[in-house]
């Protein structure tokens, strides 16, 4: 797994990469300039935010409550409610569903949650076969891979990288790869037959109705729908906090949701789901589809560890991918350099929070602090105010790098000392001087040549602050 | 099982050590009751939805046909039928379509219905669905429509299968102008109890699509590529 050094190995690898740089610079492109159009036609959009933010707010101050109702509300529609309060409660809740009944085979409609549990690996071992259903996804897993973009998971592939894949692994003919069309084409209908040989669907959920019991499952292509109603056994995976109290609130942060997300004014599909399939013994009066069962697993796995904290705020968080988007850091490196399931601002604050310091304590680090996240972000979460916390947090708990306490030690005896600050002063200037043409400094030796590749470092003024102050003070 | 208790009180003592203490944005709440919330409204809702609704369908692809009768409605949806070599539908059952006569009228015009009733047996079921997945035409009564996204909005429920809108290649659904509303808080507002209605309620709009390939738009890819709105005037 990742280790602490290799992020910015990987960051700079991605930096150099200019396939990905390309591919990068049009996705974050076109997902930013569709929100941004979305919201420009939209008069009460900011209004909007912050009632969706004040309904966030209140779901996660009263967490235990509404968890309380929603869990209630969905046994009286005859669905199932499981608590798992780790990542591996939640895979052997999810097996032990799938071999009580007999599932060889399973269909999946993108989860975040199952991504952060690695569900797929879990179900595998049971010998349960799963299927990505989401077309980025099922590319991903074709590829062995990992998703790069929370709601885009493949805009690190090419169009040829895919075309190559769906021909060696999903046995596609040069006709249907043709172009996006056709590739489309053919993966609809090889996973037509994927979801009707399914024995259980499993989703992850958007949003969970508190009032009603129902949950809400947003896509664009249909899949989801499809996971939720063609199989026999529908199992959704929702992280705790994404509670919304009733169907008002819903539609609130439905619309925030979409235009955040791609600049739709809704997604295509928000599929509600109360309960499994309503029937009684006469069929006229059954619902003619859907599953006949609905199991709900409500993943902890960290999450209930941060409220009441000062990380609480990204319980907040409806994954829109809309700080990715607006990243300087995410929009240059991608993806897949964070090493987490959750990738840019929101993962840098998420990962750390839910899996500790230990293994992603860089993460805090990747970010210049420029506030584009908490500029874009639907519910308006304080991104960088967190950053910085869980920055403090990592010298509290594992301690500043070397380098850092060995300089402000330095730095300290100087500064504590005038005699000895005075001539460093006077050391670094005249050295820098021999370095400046035209007042800057284009290349610095040794270690601080890291500055000077990609920005100048100006020289120092002529004269010293203390010089300027004592002259002045003879003047007065 | 529903929640076990000892769950709930640990969260809300976690919840409870945030109270309290200075909360520099707001995001703990002081008081342990619920705020009360109310959502903005839309400023200047449209008096007329179905232009606005008409924009945004037809943006995204969709179409919007005009029937002054139900015989109007019945000939739109056969001509659909035709056009696709269609002689089946998977259908909603005539109450829940608002349009009388419409299932003896379609047959006349040699177009039958099927209410894609889903066995519970596994090898029935998968029998079944290989054979509804052969129809090219599901046709649905909406619930309702909004203007400002161009949605439609579907309940399932006997007689109302999830699958007509999702499973053929194109989705007809017909719906009376009265059921529009400007906004999706509008739409709430007037029908709060919507999800009770069935299983699924389920707000479409425009045609399944996907940009996951290098950001290029496809329609169809899961659900239907081929969306038809049939607004129907008459009462």
């Amino acid at each position: 797994m990742s280790q602490p050094v290799t992020f910015h190995r990987r960051a700079a690898a991605a930096a150099a990469d200019t396939t990905l740089q390309a591919k990068l610079q049009r996705a974050t492109t076109r997902l930013t300039s569709s929100r941004q159009a979305s919201f420009a036609v939209w008069p009460e959009g900011d209004a909007v935010r912050d009632h969706a933010r004040a309904i966030r707010a209140d779901v996660i101050a009263h967490l235990d409550r509404y968890l309380a109702q929603f869990a209630h509300a969905l046994e009286q529609r005859g669905g199932y409610v499981h608590w798992a309060a780790t990542g591996a409660d939640a895979v052997s809740i999810v097996t032990r569903i799938a071999t009580e009944h007999g599932v060889r085979r399973a269909v999946k409609s993108k989860s975040m949650v199952s991504e952060e549990i690695r569900l797929n690996d879990g179900l595998e071992a049971a010998g349960v076969t799963v299927v990505e259903t989401d077309l980025g996804e099922w590319v991903v897993q074709l590829a062995h891979d990992h998703p790069s973009h929370i709601i885009a998971p493949i805009i690190h592939k090419s169009r040829e990288d895919i075309a190559e894949l769906f021909k060696s692994a999903a046995g596609a003919s040069e006709d249907d790869v043709s172009d996006v069309a056709h590739m489309t084409a053919f993966a609809r209908t090889r996973l037509r037959t994927e979801f009707i040989d399914a024995d259980m669907g499993i989703s992850g959920a958007n949003f969970g109705v508190a009032e009603t019991g129902s949950i809400c499952l947003v896509t664009n292509e249909g899949n989801g729908r499809l996971t939720t109603t063609v199989p026999r056994i529908h199992v959704a995976l929702m992280g705790i906090e994404r509670i919304v109290p009733n169907i008002e609130d819903l539609g609130t942060m439905l619309r925030v949701l979409a235009r955040s997300a791609t600049g739709q004014p809704l997604s295509v599909y928000s599929n509600i789901l109360s309960g499994p399939r309503r029937t009684t013994d006469d069929e006229t009066l059954s619902e003619p589809d859907g599953p006949d069962e609905l199991h709900v697993v409500l993943v902890d796995n960290g999450r209930s560890e941060l409220l009441g904290g000062e990380l609480a705020e990204i319980l907040y968080c409806i994954r829109c991918g809309a700080c990715l988007n607006a990243c300087p850091v995410y929009q240059s490196i991608g993806g897949h350099a964070y090493g987490s399931v959750y990738p840019g601002p929101v993962g840098a604050v998420l990962t750390p929070a839910l899996q500790g310091l230990g293994v992603f304590g860089e993460l805090p680090q990747a970010s210049s602090l420029c506030g584009a996240c908490r500029e874009v972000c639907p519910v308006r979460i304080d991104i960088p105010r967190m950053l910085l916390a869980l920055r403090r947090r990592s010298v509290q708990e594992i301690g500043a790098p070397a380098w850092i306490r060995y300089g402000m030690r330095a730095y300290a005896a100087a500064a504590t000392r005038p005699a000895l600050f005075r001539f460093a002063v006077r050391a670094s200037r005249a050295a820098l001087g021999l370095l400046a043409r035209r007042g800057w400094v284009t290349r610095l030796p040794g270690p601080l040549s890291g500055w000077t590749s990609t920005r100048d470092f100006p020289a120092f003024a002529k004269r010293t602050f203390q010089d300027q102050w004592r002259s002045g003070a003879r003047q007065r | 099982m529903s929640i076990d208790e000892a769950i709930l009180r640990q969260l809300q003592a976690r919840i409870a050590r945030g109270a309290g203490t200075h909360a520099p944005h707001g995001h703990q709440a002081a008081a342990p009751t619920s705020v009360v919330i109310t959502p903005p409204r839309p400023r200047a809702a449209s008096a007329d939805p179905v232009s606005p609704f008409t924009t945004a369908w037809e943006s995204l692809g969709g179409v919007v046909h005009h029937a002054q009768s139900a015989a109007d409605a019945i000939s739109i949806v056969a001509a659909i039928c035709r056009s696709a070599g269609a002689e089946q539908t998977l259908s909603w059952r005539e109450p829940d379509l608002g349009v009388p006569g419409i299932v003896d009228g379609l047959r006349r015009l040699g177009i039958e219905s099927d209410y894609g009733w889903l066995p519970a047996d596994r090898s029935e079921r998968a029998a079944r669905l290989a054979e509804l997945e052969r129809i090219k035409v599901g046709v649905t009564g909406a619930s309702g429509a909004i203007g400002e996204s161009g949605t439609v909005v579907l309940v399932s429920g006997p007689g109302r299968p999830r699958l007509a809108s999702l499973l053929p290649p194109i989705h007809v659904t017909l719906l009376h102008v009265s059921r529009m509303h400007a906004s999706l808080p509008d739409f709430l507002a007037a029908e709060p109890t919507i999800a009770d209605g069935g299983s699924n309620l389920v707000l479409i709009t425009g045609p399944s699509r996907t940009a996951d390939i290098e950001m290029t738009l496809t329609r169809g890819v899961h659900g239907p590529g081929h969306v038809h709105a049939v607004l129907v005037h008459s009462a």
